[in-house]
């Protein structure tokens, strides 16, 4: 029994299988990443994918009830992938008159150093993000179980700071959408054979993942079931680390509300001009300089998400990524902003109650000294009142 | 090469690219389907070809694509360049192999 959908391709349905689905999907986007940097390109995908929705009819004529997946492989096998069309296209570029008899020898293919690998985040074979499974490909490794024990041994003894530094790989990592970037995350030639492979390859494994993860751990053997229950540990292990750092950013999160409050106290009363500013910074010198800082801090940390959160919202979705230096400088200069927030927030918060403090001490003293006259105390509103009602005041 | 033989069949009239694919096939020029598509859209940028969506009955709408005058120019240049090729061609294929020996072989002209 399989899962099955309903596409709808310019107008007309077509029933389609799970995987026959996944391979269209992949094979559809992997075209346009191809496509996406040449002009026409857009173009050239939507004629291809008016050449599939055409193969599709001809079949659903045929009697097709459900395309499946041998259905998309010999679509594909026709209609050849993104590398095959440029490929026959490229020479015909070069200037020359009309054409020869006979078949023309293609040039000698002139990449034949190895490819140069990529770091990417593997989605297909992952525990949290698949930043070891990327790195473990990266530097020529198959098998990523090692990799995560070791990374969560040195979690342990690193007091989880190291799980700081995967939620940071994750995201500055980028993740191995389509199958050209799953072969340079592994190190592979990128041609049309490969990235025909791999395309089959992915729709393979989610198969076999979906239908028999059960079969697998028994192929294992004994080994296997130590290795899924390490693997269940590891995982359990994982979602721990993961809610301490939770808890942490939790915290974060509230230190910074608290020092916003604090410093946003300050902020007020120097923007209020009755509340004596004077007064106060005559009290404490530094807080005027504090202030500016917390405020331009307070001020970035939270524009700066904010910036990126917009931005991401209006980026196309076929446009290429910011390079992960770009990101990693955002990151920084975040996280600066927002320790930074937090200390001087705090700071000014507490140098602005000192101040207070201090004035209410001195406030009386020196209001008694002024509203003091012919010995007798009272306030100046009161004087006020009375020279008005033409009391005066005489010593005795 | 290949832009040469789209061209040709586009002169006899308009036609849809899975027509043009079905008589490419038939000469064996092309392997895979997609390879025309870049090679036709390349062709519309430089101005040799356009087209017209037309309804069809089962299926999605198609691209009828036909000649410009533009392309119907560049068409009769190549021709001209191929049938000049193919006179050399086979003039130089028409001769002998190798020089025989005088008096073996009558020498035709």
């Amino acid at each position: 029994m399989k899962k099955n959908f309903t596409i709808n391709l310019f107008g007309v349905l077509y029933n389609i299988d799970e995987d026959a689905y996944e391979l269209l999907d992949s094979y559809q986007r992997n075209m346009r990443a191809y496509f996406s940097r040449r002009d026409g390109g857009e173009e050239v995908c939507e004629d291809i994918e008016h050449r599939v929705a055409e193969l599709l009819s001809d079949m659903k004529a045929e009697g097709v009830e459900a395309v499946n997946i041998d259905h998309v492989r010999s679509i594909i096998r026709r209609i050849g992938n993104p590398e095959d069309m440029t490929g026959a296209d490229e020479p015909a570029d070069t200037p020359s008159d009309g054409g020869g008899e006979g078949p023309t020898t293609p040039p000698p293919p002139p990449e034949p150093e190895r490819p140069r690998r990529r770091l990417f985040r593997d989605p297909q074979d992952k525990m949290l993000g698949g930043v070891l499974s990327g790195l473990c490909k990266f530097f020529g490794g198959n098998d990523p179980l090692p990799w995560r024990i070791i990374f969560l041994l040195l979690c342990l003894l690193s007091w989880t700071s190291l799980a700081v530094v995967y939620v940071v790989l994750w995201a500055l990592m980028p993740e191995a959408r389509t199958a050209e970037e799953r072969l340079q995350m592994c190190g592979k030639p990128v041609n049309p054979q490969t990235l025909n492979e791999e395309i089959m390859r992915g729709v393979d494994a989610t198969r076999n993942f979906v239908n028999a993860p059960a079969m697998q751990a028994r192929a294992r053997g004994c080994l296997g079931t130590f290795l899924s229950v390490v693997v269940a540990c590891l995982k359990a292990f994982g979602i721990f680390f993961l809610a301490c750092l939770l808890l942490g950013l939790l915290f974060v999160i509230t230190l910074f509300c608290f020092a916003l409050l604090a410093g946003g106290k300050a902020v007020m009363a120097a923007g209020l001009p009755y509340w004596g500013w004077m007064e106060v910074s005559t009290q404490a010198p530094a807080l005027s300089w504090l202030l500016i800082v917390f405020f331009v801090a307070a001020f970035t940390s939270v524009a700066l998400p904010l910036y990126a959160l917009i931005r991401s919202f209006l980026r196309r979705p076929d446009s290429k990524p910011a390079s992960a230096g770009r990101h990693m400088v955002f990151l920084i200069v975040w996280l600066l902003a927002v320790a930074l927030a937090i200390i001087t927030g705090i700071a000014t918060g507490s140098f602005f109650d000192d101040a207070m403090d201090r004035i209410e001490q001195v406030r009386p003293e020196a209001y008694q000294e002024a509203d003091m006259r012919s010995g007798i105390y009272l306030t100046g509103g009161s004087w006020g009142y009375l020279k008005q009602g033409g009391w005066v005041f005489r010593p005795l | 090469m290949l832009d040469f033989c789209v061209l040709l069949l586009l002169r006899r009239g308009p036609s849809y690219a899975a027509d043009i694919i079905l008589r490419l096939k038939e000469a064996e020029l092309i392997v895979v389907e997609g390879t025309l598509y870049p090679l036709l859209s390349r062709l519309r940028r430089d101005g040799l070809l356009s087209y017209q969506w037309q309804e069809s009955l089962q299926g999605p709408p198609r691209k009828y694509y036909s000649l410009t005058p533009d392309g119907l120019r560049v068409l009769d240049e190549l021709d001209a360049a191929w049938e000049e090729l193919a006179r050399t061609v086979g003039l130089l294929k028409s001769a002998p192999p190798v020089l025989p020996a005088p008096g073996d072989v009558p020498i035709r002209l």
